[in-house]
């Protein structure tokens, strides 16, 4: 038989295989995904309950029973719940909230899976973290931002500029020893969420790196600043 | 005579098989580089904090570029949907360039649009400038009013008016998902590298229901023209462009939605005007620019994320002219650039973005239409075998079902994915289907595009909108 024609058919039976399993593979894929989305959107609206209690200021313990996830699965649903709730709501039923998913041990839950092995898994638990402003998680985090990643060392500061502690300001400085120049203005962008507190450490941050501070990227920080103080004044 | 033709047949036959291997070899490649990537794109989306990055301070404002000629129907509906999309700082520069149609009245009327100076620097040529218009309602609302000068002076126009390190082009009568501007501004903020331009993945509105201006129901075309092309869309976007991204060797980013540092592109001075391709030439022309200033460490990156919708042609005479006028515009481009091939200087785009674009989409067309005339040829002289020829067109017609799923699975996976059942079906029937007659019809319109190029003809011709911006 020709060369050409045994490459032909080789390539038609290997083509063939790929097609098939290509297929099978699309086919679960989306099948699997239209079961899960739709079993969550029916767990999701068990839990959505509570959220309208958490506004008719029902007690606490009644809460955290209401919370209980009651099928396994669950307690990513129930988080998935209250944080899409915590970045809409302020003042007293946020801190209701948070006090619910402390109780339920969302913050234990999601400080254990700092040390999970998945990239993502520790990327979403971060990010959690944040949103659920939890206070206590400010020491795991700045212990983990040395090991992490680029893009996971930036998700750690976004979170722990949504936890919005000061303390936590000189450990952005110190978290830019290792990041590339372009990322430098992306964690001044998220030291400005604290504030004119933020200002003595942005410029400390600008002094360390002055290559990373071009005039078009320092004269948006400094009006950022300025603007600060002003309002800081007017108060 | 015989046994010299017969020796021809059997090496354009051996050749052709390389070919084809060679081919499908990388779009396999770029297709596993690309499931890889939007796989992790996906799950980083999840953790992506894009409201942060909006409403930050430091976050660059952009300027959007609307070249617009003749679009009176719609262009009110597409500029009030960019005036309503999720972002911090923008400003939003409508190019009127020379329509005849009554266009700036519309806008005059609805924006309530006032005389403006006309700005003092030019740092581009471009056709006179009429006039420069600011809303008296919305305070980022420019309008440019200009002689005709086509899409790239338009562009250039819009160019020398924006105020903002970046700016973004959009078509028309494209419509814009109102988070698109995080999802491209991301790369720039978030990446340990300069980011110089990013595109993202331009999906087909055709059959979709659009009501005042945003897509709110994600649907199927009835006319088959359109659902081959969503197929060729996911395809080409979701398996090419992902995969050169990840090699920053990608050599186009879609003319209908794509953002850039204004620095470097006035630096090479803004988009050229004797190109119908001035898309791909554009990104050609920055990879150039940084390269040839020994700048290694750059990005042009591509989002697997659909930022923007646009009409595709529902006709068959739109669909020749569009694909004659790529294909003149991708032979132009690469004619210009003939120093990158197999240059280490460029990095995998001269190593293999270039030669690929070379070999394969652009003069590779030739090579396929010598195949159909040897293959049929021969097989009407008895010189090639049937056998052969009916297992080349099975590895052939299997290859490209293999690509066009892979396509469609990719498409699935992406956010806003053909959500009924029944789409599903359709697509895959069309990414079989597409095999026996489409594709041989984009072969053909890219022979027609070659010899348009070859004998110096085409321009950009017509786009008869069905007007998808305009509410159904």
């Amino acid at each position: 038989m020709r060369l050409s024609l045994l490459m032909v058919i080789y390539m038609s039976i290997v083509f063939f295989w790929l097609v098939v399993a290509l297929f099978v593979y699309i086919g679960l894929f989306k099948s699997y995904h239209a079961l899960r989305r739709s079993y969550r959107d029916l767990r999701k609206a068990v839990y959505q309950e509570g959220i309208e209690k958490v506004l008719m200021e029902e007690p606490l313990e009644q809460l955290v029973e209401f919370f209980r996830p009651r099928r396994w699965g669950d307690l990513d649903i129930i988080q998935e719940v209250l944080t899409e709730s915590m970045r809409h709501l302020k003042g007293a039923p946020f801190d209701t909230l948070r006090e619910v998913a402390l109780k339920m041990g969302l913050i234990d839950h999601n400080l254990r899976r700092l040390s999970a092995r998945s990239h993502h898994e520790r990327g979403h638990a971060l990010e959690a973290l944040g949103l659920l402003r939890a206070p206590q998680a400010i020491v795991a985090i700045i212990d983990i931002l040395d090991e992490e990643t680029q893009d996971l060392r930036i998700v750690a500061l976004r979170s722990l500029a949504a936890i919005g502690d000061p303390a936590a300001l000189p450990y952005f400085v110190k978290a830019c020893d290792g990041l590339p120049a372009p990322l430098l203005m992306r964690v001044a962008s998220l030291m400005l969420e604290f504030g004119p507190i933020s200002h003595r450490s942005i410029q400390r941050l600008i002094n360390a790196h002055p290559e990373a501070f071009p005039p078009r990227i320092l004269i948006p920080i400094l009006k950022e600043i300025a603007l600060d103080l002003e309002e800081a004044r007017a108060r | 005579m015989t046994e010299s033709y017969l020796w021809g047949v059997r090496v354009t036959e051996l050749v052709l098989v390389y070919y084809f291997f060679i081919l499908n070899g990388i779009y396999m490649i770029l297709s596993f580089m690309a499931f890889r990537a939007i796989y992790r794109h996906l799950l980083r989306n999840i953790y992506g904090g894009f409201e942060q990055l909006s409403r930050s301070p430091l976050t660059p404002p952009v300027s959007i570029l609307v070249p617009a000629y003749n679009e009176k129907v719609g262009i009110a509906t597409t500029v009030n949907n960019l005036l309503h999309i999720d972002f911090m700082r923008y400003e939003v520069i409508v190019i009127n360039d020379g329509s005849t149609d009554g266009m700036l009245d519309e806008l005059r009327k609805d924006f309530r649009l006032q005389p403006a100076p006309l700005p003092e620097e030019m740092g581009l040529k471009t056709e006179p400038i009429l006039g420069v218009y600011r809303s008296a309602v919305h305070h980022n609302l420019t309008v440019i009013d200009k002689k005709n000068g086509g899409k790239s002076d338009a562009l250039n126009a819009g160019l020398n008016v924006a105020q903002h390190p970046y700016f973004c082009t959009i078509d028309a009568d494209a419509i814009l998902e109102p988070d698109a501007l995080q999802r491209v501004i991301r790369p720039i903020m978030e990446s340990p590298v300069r980011v110089i331009g990013v595109g993202g993945i331009v999906r087909v509105a055709n059959g979709c229901r659009v009501e005042k201006g945003r897509v709110v129901d994600v649907d199927l075309p009835r006319n088959p023209l359109p659902v081959f092309q969503v197929v060729e869309y996911f395809r080409s976007f979701l398996c090419g462009r992902t995969g050169y991204s990840r090699l920053n060797a990608l050599m186009i980013v879609s003319g209908a939605f794509g953002l850039f540092e204004l620095e470097p592109v006035i630096e090479i001075g803004g988009y050229r005007r004797q190109t119908v391709g001035e898309d791909m030439d554009l990104v050609t022309r920055l990879h150039v620019l940084m390269r040839d200033q020994g700048i290694k460490d750059y990005l042009i990156e591509f989002v697997p994320d659909p930022v923007c919708w646009t009409e595709a042609p529902a006709t068959l005479s739109v669909l020749i002219r569009q694909r004659r006028r790529w294909q003149k515009g991708l032979l132009e481009v690469l004619s210009e650039h003939p120093q990158m091939l197999f240059n280490p200087r460029y990095g995998w785009l001269g190593m293999l973005a270039y030669p690929f674009f070379l070999c394969f989409e652009g003069w590779g067309i030739l090579l396929e239409t010598l195949g159909y005339i040897v293959f049929f040829l021969g097989w009407y002289l008895n010189a090639v075998q049937t056998d052969f020829m009916l297992a080349f067109f099975m590895a052939a017609i299997l290859c490209g079902t293999l690509l066009s799923l892979t396509g469609v699975l990719l498409g699935e996976m992406s956010p806003r994915e053909y959500p009924r059942f029944s789409h599903w079906i359709r697509l895959i029937a069309f990414a079989v289907i597409e095999n026996f007659g489409y594709r041989q019809l984009i072969s053909w319109l890219r022979l027609m595009g070659t010899i348009d190029f070859i004998r110096g003809k085409g321009e950009w011709g017509r786009m008869e909108r069905r007007g998808i911006a305009v509410d159904k």
